[in-house]
């Protein structure tokens, strides 16, 4: 763990000084190189998902009386390896990968996320509640937001739109400014953690 | 415009996911089960490809010698796999991290931190020389953006004086999030009324498979878990 | 403590199932979808900023563009994309397009075809536009790409033809050559990457086309001036129609969308009622 550790930090120092100093600037024909190399690594890791993924539902099947659900994991293998098989031959141009990409993939993810519109109607009828000055904010801000972005409610109320642009250009900045504020010192003080090696969890 | 088999599929796909709406059933189970495995092959192929055309063909191709090092990484991923071997996925991953780490803080310091501050000083947030009406949205932006920076320190209990500051920093807070919430809220919606129209109701040629299709699910589902062939979970 | 064996009205409309208000919602976004009916609407003020920053672009500049859609996504942010490639490619304008999401591949191709469709005219490639393909790697891919383009994509575009024997790319190689750029990033709520990587390092005006869950995120830097312009979601989308004379599939998803909110609202209040009736007779916390 020590070495890789070690590429971290000086990967990191490295990188971020020689954005400072001009002095490095010599230096950063190499930091683009590596960082293109870390390019190529992320698309390397998505076989890594997707390979445990399949080692999964295989070990579903081959032990297929420990769980009642295998069956389903021999239409994930079937569909799978007919998507990889016809990119590897046909390439992503060709006419399976892209008929499966359009008629399956795309209808599949849009419903997929679509699902999140019941939810958070059943979550406003059960939880929005005006119990305190807390909630109350949260709630009206949230009401007058979202009427502003329909034209059912916009078109005979106009007004509505100007409170909106100052729900969102006002309390929302200063909200999110103080948000993102915070978010970054605390990415600034995840880094450095890292760098010191007391945080070794991002090498698993 | 005449109706595909693929238009048809893809409603049917639709309609079967949407199912899960109803409880957790075999019908929406095996559709999520056929999106996901076309869903996880499309990104690899994507990916390998990209790591085959801009790593291996370029570590082959005169002049890209050096390339054979992010090849040889991204190989090593792959120890994870055995235990036995699983230390030499380190390697790649501390070269990933490492890089993300040093091109984002770089550029956060700037751009989330020095900036934001600027945006609470003139000209962005002047104080002087502008009407009360902006004066006001000003004073609110540049004290509120602060009280939701103190609202974040979690190592001090606030008492006193200071507790009005840690309150308003919250509800500052709170107006922000309902913001997003309100717009989360439509951007739902605008999924939904996107899955219909793309999938379910266009081109009108495709209604009686929408709901015809719908109505023979139902019935199987009913079917189904009335006889105990199915359940709900 | 007194035993009640019945619940009141309002305890059971509480409880109420909620597979019963997931087909309401179905109901009534079905019915708008399929009788959609339009209701004239003020333009945000964020529509009119995302349309005059299109519109001051100079003629004939080369101009950035990250497609990064999903097909989630596609229904609401198609409109917005397709008409900035319109509006861009009407004055002359050169487009560099890349994607930072694998599943945005197809999506660009099908963009640029309907923006030539909405031309009139077939665009020459490598001339008046060019598709550098998918860039991997998240924030870490895009500054690399940003920082020099050829090096990062092997000095080829997406179909493996050399960058420097086309016409667009000559005296371009990173992100300081593109005085304008957009970036669309669906749902992945990446705009503040845009803003570190491209926008602060190079001075690009950027402009944003976004989902409008982001829209809280993007004012903090339309506020500062980091971002030039959004597009915000599926009511950009209808103001880009309305304001470019071209309006099409996004100006009637918004009156369903909007049926959709007016259940919302009807609900909250609702169940606030019910709540207050429930909290008033002692029956509950």
């Amino acid at each position: 763990m020590t070495i890789p550790l070690f590429i971290v930090s000086v990967l990191t120092v490295w990188m971020t000084v020689e954005y400072f100093f001009p002095f490095l600037a010599p230096l950063e024909p190499a930091s683009h190189t590596v960082q293109t190399f870390a390019t190529i690594l992320a698309s390397a890791a998505w076989g890594l998902g997707t390979a445990v993924l399949c080692i999964a539902h295989v070990r579903r099947i081959y032990t297929q009386s420990k769980d009642p659900f295998w069956g389903y994991s021999v239409f994930f293998l079937a569909t799978f390896f007919i998507m990889f098989l016809s990119g590897l031959i046909q390439g992503t141009q060709g006419s399976i990968f892209l008929w499966l990409y359009n008629y399956i993939q795309a209808p599949g993810d849009q419903a997929l996320y679509s699902t999140t519109a019941f939810y958070v109607t059943t979550a406003g009828y059960r939880v929005f509640r005006f119990r305190n000055l807390d909630a109350t904010v949260l709630l009206i801000s949230g009401m007058f937001v979202m009427w502003s972005v329909l034209p059912l409610f916009t078109g005979p109320f106009p007004v509505l739109v100007t409170i909106a642009k100052w729900i969102n250009n006002v309390p929302s900045v200063a909200a999110y400014r103080g948000f993102v504020m915070g978010v970054a010192l605390g990415i600034i003080g995840l880094a450095l953690r890292v760098i010191l090696h007391k945080h070794r969890e991002v090498l698993a | 415009m005449a109706v595909t088999i693929g238009m048809i599929v893809a409603s049917w796909i639709c309609i079967m996911l949407y199912t899960m709406l109803y409880g957790d059933n075999f019908v929406s189970r095996t559709a999520e089960h056929i999106f996901m495995g076309v869903i996880a092959a499309y990104e690899l192929v994507i990916n390998l490809e990209f790591f085959y055309n801009k790593g291996v063909a370029r570590a082959f191709s005169p002049g890209g010698a050096i390339y054979i090092i992010p090849v040889i990484l991204g190989i090593m991923i792959y120890a994870r796999l055995n235990a036995k071997t699983r230390w030499l996925y380190r390697y790649p991953m501390a070269v990933i991290v490492g890089a993300v780490f040093g091109v984002t803080i770089r550029t956060t310091v700037f751009s989330q931190i020095l900036d934001q501050i600027k945006g609470n000083l003139p000209p962005i947030a002047p104080l002087v020389g502008v009407p009360a009406g902006q004066l006001i949205n000003n004073l609110i932006i540049i004290f509120g953006s602060l009280a939701a920076v103190v609202f974040f320190i979690f190592s001090q209990e606030f008492k006193g004086p200071e507790r009005y500051v840690h309150r308003f920093g919250r509800l500052v807070l709170l107006c922000g999030f309902g913001a997003t919430y309100g717009n989360t809220l439509s951007y739902r919606y605008e999924l939904m009324a996107g899955t219909f129209i793309s999938n379910l109701f266009q081109p009108p040629e495709i209604l009686p498979y929408t709901f015809g299709f719908a109505i023979a699910i139902a019935i199987i589902l009913v079917i189904g878990f009335k006889t105990g062939l199915a359940h709900w979970e | 403590m007194t035993e009640r064996s019945e619940k009141s009205f309002a305890e059971k409309a509480l409880d109420l199932d909620h597979r019963i208000l997931a087909s309401i919602v179905f109901i009534i976004l079905s019915i708008m979808v399929l009788v959609p009916i339009s209701i004239p609407f003020p333009v945000s003020s964020y529509g009119q900023q995302y349309y005059d920053f299109v519109d001051s672009i100079p003629p004939g500049e080369t101009v950035g563009f990250m497609i990064g859609d999903s097909p989630a996504t596609r229904p609401q942010l198609e409109p917005s994309s397709v008409l900035t490639l319109k509006m861009l490619w009407d004055k002359d304008c050169k487009v560099v397009i890349w994607s930072d999401w694998a599943v945005a591949i197809p999506i660009v191709d099908d963009y640029i075809a309907l923006a030539e469709k909405k031309l009139g005219r077939t665009m020459e490639y490598g001339v008046d536009y060019v598709n550098l393909g998918y860039v991997a790697g998240e924030e870490t891919g895009q500054a690399a790409f940003l920082k020099n383009i050829r090096e990062v994509v092997a000095g080829v575009d997406k179909y493996g033809k050399n960058l420097d024997d086309l016409p667009i790319m000559q005296g371009v190689n990173s992100g300081s050559d593109f005085k304008y750029g957009f970036f669309n990033v669906a749902c992945e709520c990446t705009e503040p990457m845009y803003v570190r990587q491209w926008q602060m390092p190079y001075g690009t005006k950027l402009g944003s086309i976004n989902c409008a869950m982001d829209l809280p995120s993007i004012t903090l830097y339309l506020a500062t001036g980091q971002l030039a312009g959004t597009a915000n979601g599926l009511l950009g989308s209808a103001e880009m129609e309305y304001l470019t004379g071209q309006l099409g599939l996004a100006f009637g998803q918004t009156m369903a969308v909007s049926f959709g909110g007016l259940y919302f609202t009807i609900l909250v209040v609702l169940g606030n009622i019910f709540f207050f009736m429930t909290r008033g007779k002692g029956r509950r916390d």
